[in-house]
């Protein structure tokens, strides 16, 4: 048994049109659909899952697409606000151009740790980044637009801001086995040595910033990785000592999962690698269909019903 | 017109051996036994000492919260001042604020945000269930204090036949600049009423 937490499993946000957000990701920026089911809480809600070929740990983004009505989050404290993409050294001008054709919001590249990035919007606001690596060896998922050369390989790192950074920084070290690795100014790069990739929080502290809102646009939880459910229920028991509060295991069809808010105020999820996305459809089919937990089956027609569009 | 006595129910672990505290607020025509039962359906872990005030009139104000507020004095201060009474009950019994968490349904939602924007500090968290703050306009000068981050989560409906989105709105701007670490969820068409996902977002919000 692997009893050590592997970095990034997967980044859950919020978003507006189902049908902007799945073009956005699918085409856009040319991840693959690997799971299309509703909110279990919420069932004429989608809840959509891109990342690489297998959906594998580390690559998985997932949104709520709560409708185009809904309000506009804004970044602030107690919330993950920058989601970082690895792509190969030199891709960067392939994205700055795909971004000017289809009017995506964007800076002109940065650098940071000595690595260069370019931000850019989702169609809700969401902040993401790319970020410019060759250590990246994990096979990228092609598209007819977006080739091996220039695709996303994955989550390069995730960003909190936060007012102090020592209680998150606490949880990431002493829970989850992180070491800080770099400082520039208020930026404190946090790293795992238990995998090669995904392994990267950024905490960022900016005393007085006002907290965060948390809706279209926002993240709404960052889960860190865990190999099977027996770890998992080390990380439970180590999160009950501290005095936090942790919710009971919960059955998410292809994980499964435990919630706790960090103490800086992030909502923190572990998540199991078992049983992973292709237990419902072959790889091969991945995202094609409409999954929806074994409660809901009786509904499908009336979910498919109230459900938007995408094609 | 009415004031309140206060009258409250309690359930879940005694206050004494407690490690938190929940305060539940009814909607208008409900009772504190009616909102007790929404209790079962939070994540409170078995060491939560929960209380429900019981409005007299089954009201805590006559009016909609939108009216002017002197229209629905004295009802208004003296159900705020149940509140402020209980919280400083649970207080002496040895759970502080940072412990303390505030649940409430429509009218009850409405007295939860202003109560705890008039008194703003770090709480354990706070769930509105369809609401928003009271009055005509928005008395920013009552509003005082820092919430210090305190998870707020709220959901509405929209449209919603007694709050509009709007003002729900207007509020979580006033949470947000007292740092406070708003999750706002509008629900379309959803009728007047607390929805399962509604649930899930204040236990993962609010309680995890």
């Amino acid at each position: 048994m692997e009893t050590t937490l592997k970095g990034i499993h997967h980044i859950t946000a919020i978003a507006g049109d189902a049908k902007k957000n799945y073009d956005f990701y699918t085409r856009i920026l040319g991840l693959r659909l690997v799971k299309k089911t509703v909110n279990f809480d919420d069932p004429n809600t989608y809840h959509f899952y891109y990342g690489d070929e297998n959906g594998t740990p580390g690559t998985i983004l997932t949104f709520f697409p709560w409708g185009s009505g809904i309000s506009k989050g804004r970044r602030g404290t107690h919330q993950a606000t920058e989601i970082g993409y690895a792509v190969p050294v030199g891709s960067l001008e392939f994205w700055q151009k795909r971004f000017e054709e289809n009017n995506v919001i964007y800076n002109k590249p940065a650098e940071k740790f000595g690595q260069k990035y370019l931000t850019f919007l989702d169609p809700d606001g969401l902040k993401l980044e790319l970020v410019e690596t060759n250590e990246d060896k994990r096979a990228p998922w092609e598209t007819s637009e977006v080739k091996a050369e220039n695709a996303t390989r994955g989550f390069h790192h995730i960003t909190i801001t936060t007012e102090k950074a020592e209680p998150t920084a606490y949880i990431l070290t002493k829970v989850f086995g992180y070491k800080l690795q770099q400082q520039e100014v208020n930026r404190f790069r946090y790293v795992t040595d238990a995998v090669d990739t995904a392994n990267i929080v950024d905490l960022v502290e900016v005393p007085g910033e006002a907290a965060g809102l948390t809706a279209g646009g926002s993240v709404h939880h960052v889960a860190f990785r865990v190999s099977d459910e027996a770890t998992l229920m080390q990380y439970r028991e180590k999160i009950v000592a501290l005095g936090l509060h942790i919710t009971e295991k919960i059955d998410r069809n292809y994980f499964y999962s435990l919630y706790f808010r960090e103490p800086g105020g992030v909502l923190f999820e572990i998540a199991t690698d078992n049983p992973g996305f292709a237990t419902d459809e072959t790889v091969a089919e991945l995202g094609t269909g409409l999954k929806l937990p074994a409660q809901y089956e009786a509904y499908r027609g009336e979910i498919e019903k109230v459900l938007p569009k995408l094609d | 017109m009415y004031t309140h006595n206060k009258q409250v129910i309690t359930a879940g672990t005694p206050a004494v051996n407690a490690s938190k505290a929940i305060i539940l607020l009814h909607g208008r025509g409900a009772s504190a036994e009616d909102i007790i039962s929404l209790a079962n359906h939070l994540q409170l872990g078995n060491d939560t000492a929960i209380f429900a005030p019981q409005a007299n009139e089954y009201s805590w104000y006559p009016f909609s919260f939108m009216a002017p507020v002197a229209k629905n004095q004295p009802a208004l201060d003296s159900a705020l001042d149940v509140i402020g009474q209980l919280v400083a009950d649970i207080q002496a019994q040895g759970i502080p604020a940072e412990r303390i968490y505030f649940a409430g349904f429509s009218q009850g939602a409405c007295l939860t945000l202003e109560y705890v924007t008039r008194n703003a500090t770090r709480y354990g968290g706070v769930i509105a269930f369809t609401g928003g703050l009271i009055g005509e306009e928005l008395a920013i000068e009552n509003y005082k204090g820092d919430f210090g981050g305190t998870p707020v989560f709220i959901g509405t409906g929209d449209p919603d036949p007694h709050v509009p989105v709007s003002r729900v709105n207007e509020s979580v701007a006033i949470l947000e600049k007292m740092h406070a670490n708003v999750l706002l969820k509008v629900y379309k068409g959803r009728p007047h009423t607390i929805g399962a996902d509604e649930v899930t977002q204040a236990n993962q919000h609010v309680l995890a």
